[in-house]
């Protein structure tokens, strides 16, 4: 039992590290229009990132934890331009174009130029292998729950951000309706770039967690990561904040129970297939109206 | 030595969409603490001399001048934080956003105290007061519009540009409408007001300018142009 | 002719025959990735009857088309009132799920891949090539310019308006669909042919890669185009020194991203076509004689 529940629990942090992730791919989404195929993948980036400075400075853990968080932001930031001609111009299928070869260039860069293309690991005191918490028969590492208080105090903390501040409310303004956000004198070109950041911070603060708990990286992550975000935001409907939540919860906690019973590779297969299963049957996804 | 109360000045500009022209070679001016009216048909060209003053639309020649400073090519953003506030047609109002959020974003460049300017606006709009953290989407036309208005005070704007607040009014809210206008005026707002009522903008405005297909055809005072015939032919009705 | 030659010129007609499987449907704005999975479907199925039922060259080429037209077929009907979004992540998916198949099934040589398919004289090869790459090339000539491309334009315009116009989005939207993974097939099989086998990582997202630069760096809304950037893109990744080599993911997406930005019509343009083809009428007649 104690081990079902140790799962339920991992399961949980998964599904709240998807949560950030669809979080951020919903925030993009809202306020640019644009469904950033290669978001998760730049995510990894930024793990890889975090992994280099914490090998060139003997795993000192503040500034790898710096460095996975900085990148993340330089990474958002320096791709928003890419994007702003498509959002002017609001063509999304060259949008997606552009964030498809964004993930692909960037899962090239970590499967030749890092660590001879091989899977990176992150030292144990990242994932605090040291502190553990026994109950029963099983142990739960440190490192797990850390991630997954600091996961729920993201989500929390972002839509805290959007619902209550001044910058939140205009970053909705704009999601909702460009025109009138530019009456109100939002300068729409620098909100985008500021959601792109917004996103990257977000982004590389869900590394340093992906790194925490995990412990490893690699290209087919990125991948993965990815096909399940898309997997999520279909089920929940783009765009749902709401949704995106619980069904991100559920991927985590069905992945989590079934990963002991089949390979992994299987277990990304079935996403997908739950993909094209709802795409093809209810394309608005389980809460959605049509977009 | 001649005192230029001018608030705004627009000398010749024309905006064109593509190659069709929008307006030609239209000059205006409002002067501190008078309502403005610009009448006329539905595409003479009202809304966008607003829409080029705000910088939505480019103009292609000539100039605007604001409070003496030359904005003809200043971005929206900072034409809005100098103290220009632009009333859409139907008010503009995010209907997934509560009023006091609605209101909240009519303050973004605003650098004083916002709940001071909330309370001001609820003391205007009691209304939006009692109702104010319901969604914008469910309010009646005429209470969307106070929503509309109440927003633009937010920031106590120094030009105040309304785009048909009446449109789609019934009677007696338009009325309401009015009484609201001639109220800002007391309260010494400086108010450029686009309508196709004709007769109830020459009413209360001190001057007007009659547009007809992208051209200013008449100015004058608002009693003068009531009085002219050519004006009470095309659009007062004989 | 050198096996750089061969491989050079086959592979640009492969690519080309892609792109154009790709360029149908997306000259109707309907982000259709089956030629992809379609072309490791095509490649694999080939590989397997030739390799484990002796299917001969013209047999596994007719039973791969088959075999992913009626497995295109399945998601057609639901896609093709859909397009955008769904479309595309729809048969992204479905891709994934290919490659993952091919990754893992034993029976497909899971990570090692499938070979052993009897090699065709490379002439005869290159024969067949190209002669479905003018087969194909004509039959998209002549579907460019025919009251269906006119419909194609239409929909590209405005889905709503083509639909006031009477054209059926969702039929067309099967057809194309459909045409579109024949296509793909075909360059699977040949594909196939060319390597006297299949391997699970040539049908990964670089393909899609490659598919969508000669796409867009030829010219997404014109068939010339992408005659003339197959080759060219695959032949500068081939000419490159070998340090450079390991760059052409990143030169790929770069370039894609760089022609996206400033020229997103592409090295030839619907413009560019009318003028030249004016400019070649002119030509014919004056050669012809009026």
């Amino acid at each position: 039992m104690e081990v079902f529940i140790a799962q339920l629990i991992s399961g949980i942090k998964l599904g709240s590290l998807y949560a950030v992730v669809v979080i951020c791919y919903n925030l993009l989404i809202l306020v640019t229009g644009i469904l950033h195929l290669g978001y998760a993948s730049l995510l990894v980036l930024s793990m890889y990132a975090a992994w280099f400075v914490l090998n060139a400075t003997n795993n000192n853990l503040i500034l790898g934890i710096s460095a996975g968080i900085v990148s993340g932001i330089v990474i958002g930031t320096v791709t928003a331009p890419l994007f702003l001609p498509f959002i002017k111009r609001r063509a999304i299928l060259e949008a997606l174009v552009i964030s498809l070869a964004l993930g692909i260039i960037s899962g090239d860069v970590m499967s030749h130029w890092f660590n001879l293309g091989l899977p990176i690991a992150f030292p144990s005191s990242l994932q605090m292998e040291g502190t553990t918490i026994s109950w029963g028969l099983t142990i739960i590492r440190m490192g797990e729950v850390v991630t997954l208080v600091a996961s729920i105090i993201i989500v929390f903390a972002f839509l805290y951000f959007l619902n209550r501040t001044k910058r939140g409310r205009i970053l909705r303004a704009v999601a909702q309706d460009t025109e009138v956000a530019r009456i109100l004198g939002i300068s729409v070109t620098k909100t985008a770039i500021f959601s792109f950041a917004l996103a990257g911070l977000l982004g590389g603060l869900t590394a340093i967690l992906f790194a925490m708990s995990t412990g490893t990286a690699s290209s087919i992550l990125g991948d993965s990561l990815v096909i399940k975000a898309l997997a999520v935001l279909f089920l929940a409907s783009i765009g749902n904040l709401r949704g995106g939540l619980i069904c991100a919860l559920i991927l985590g906690v069905v992945e989590s129970l079934a990963m002991g019973y089949l390979p992994g590779d299987w277990t990304n297969a079935i996403a997908f297939s739950v993909v094209v299963v709802i795409l093809l049957f209810k394309p608005e996804g389980l809460f959605g109206e049509q977009h | 030595m001649e005192q230029n109360n001018n608030v705004l000045t627009i000398e010749n500009i024309s905006v064109f969409y593509g190659h069709i022209c929008a307006i030609r070679n239209v000059s205006l001016d409002a002067q501190e603490g008078e309502i403005v009216g610009l009448i006329g048909a539905n595409g003479a060209g009202k809304s966008t001399v607003m829409k080029a003053v705000l910088g939505i639309q480019r103009s292609s020649s000539g100039s605007i001048e604001f409070l003496g400073k030359d904005i003809t090519r200043m971005s929206t953003e900072r034409i809005v934080a100098s103290g220009i506030v632009y009333v859409p047609e139907g008010g503009g109002v995010l209907p997934f956003m509560t009023i006091l959020e609605n209101l909240q974003l009519g303050a973004i460049h605003f650098k004083g105290n916002l709940n001071d300017r909330l309370k001001q606006v609820f003391e205007r709009f009691p209304i939006l007061e009692e109702r104010q953290h319901q969604l914008a989407g469910t309010l009646s036309g005429g209470e969307r519009q106070m929503v509309a208005v109440g927003r633009a005070l937010m920031s106590a704007p120094k030009l105040l540009m309304l785009d048909e607040p009446s449109l789609g009014l019934g009677p007696k809210v338009v009325a309401g409408v009015f009484n609201i206008i001639l109220d800002l005026q007391k309260a010494g707002y400086t108010i450029l007001l686009s309508e196709q009522n004709a007769r109830k903008t020459l009413q209360c405005a001190n001057r007007a300018y009659v547009f007809q297909t992208g051209d200013i055809m008449l100015n004058g005072t608002g009693r003068e142009l009531l009085d002219n015939p050519v004006v009470q032919q095309a659009y007062l009705g004989g | 002719m050198t096996q750089f030659q061969f491989f050079f010129l086959e592979f640009s007609a492969i690519y080309i025959l892609l792109a154009w499987a790709i360029y149908l449907p997306f000259r109707a704005n309907q982000p259709y990735f089956g030629p992809f999975y379609s072309m490791c479907l095509g490649a694999y199925f080939a590989t397997y009857t030739s390799i484990s039922w002796g299917w001969p060259f013209w047999l596994t080429l007719i039973g791969a088309v088959v075999f992913c037209v009626l497995f295109s077929l399945i998601p057609a009907f639901k896609l093709a009132p859909l397009g955008g979004f769904p479309m595309l992540i729809a048969t992204m998916a479905l891709f994934f799920i290919v490659q993952t198949a091919a990754r893992n099934m034993q029976v497909l040589g899971g990570r090692h891949g499938l070979f052993g398919i009897p090699p065709l004289p490379p002439f005869i090869l290159l024969g067949i090539t190209y002669g479905f790459v003018l087969i194909v090339g004509f039959c998209v000539y002549r579907l460019d310019n025919s009251h269906i491309g006119r419909a194609l334009d239409a929909i590209l315009f405005d889905k709503h308006v083509a639909a006031t116009l009477g054209i059926d989005i969702a039929r067309l939207s099967i057809q194309l669909q459909l045409i579109s993974s024949a296509i793909g097939a075909l360059a699977g099989v040949l594909y196939a042919n060319t390597f006297c086998g299949v391997f699970h990582e040539a049908f990964g997202f670089p393909l899609i890669l490659y598919g969508m630069t000669i796409l867009i760096f030829g010219g997404m809304y014109t068939m010339w185009g992408i005659i003339i950037a197959a080759p060219v893109l695959w032949g500068v990744t081939q000419v490159l020194p070998e340090a450079l080599k390991a760059f052409s993911i990143i030169i790929y997406g770069a370039l894609l991203i760089v022609m996206l930005l400033i020229r997103p019509n592409g090295i030839i343009d619907r413009k560019m076509t009318k003028a030249m083809s004016g400019g070649a009428r002119a030509l014919l007649k004056r050669v012809v004689g009026s």
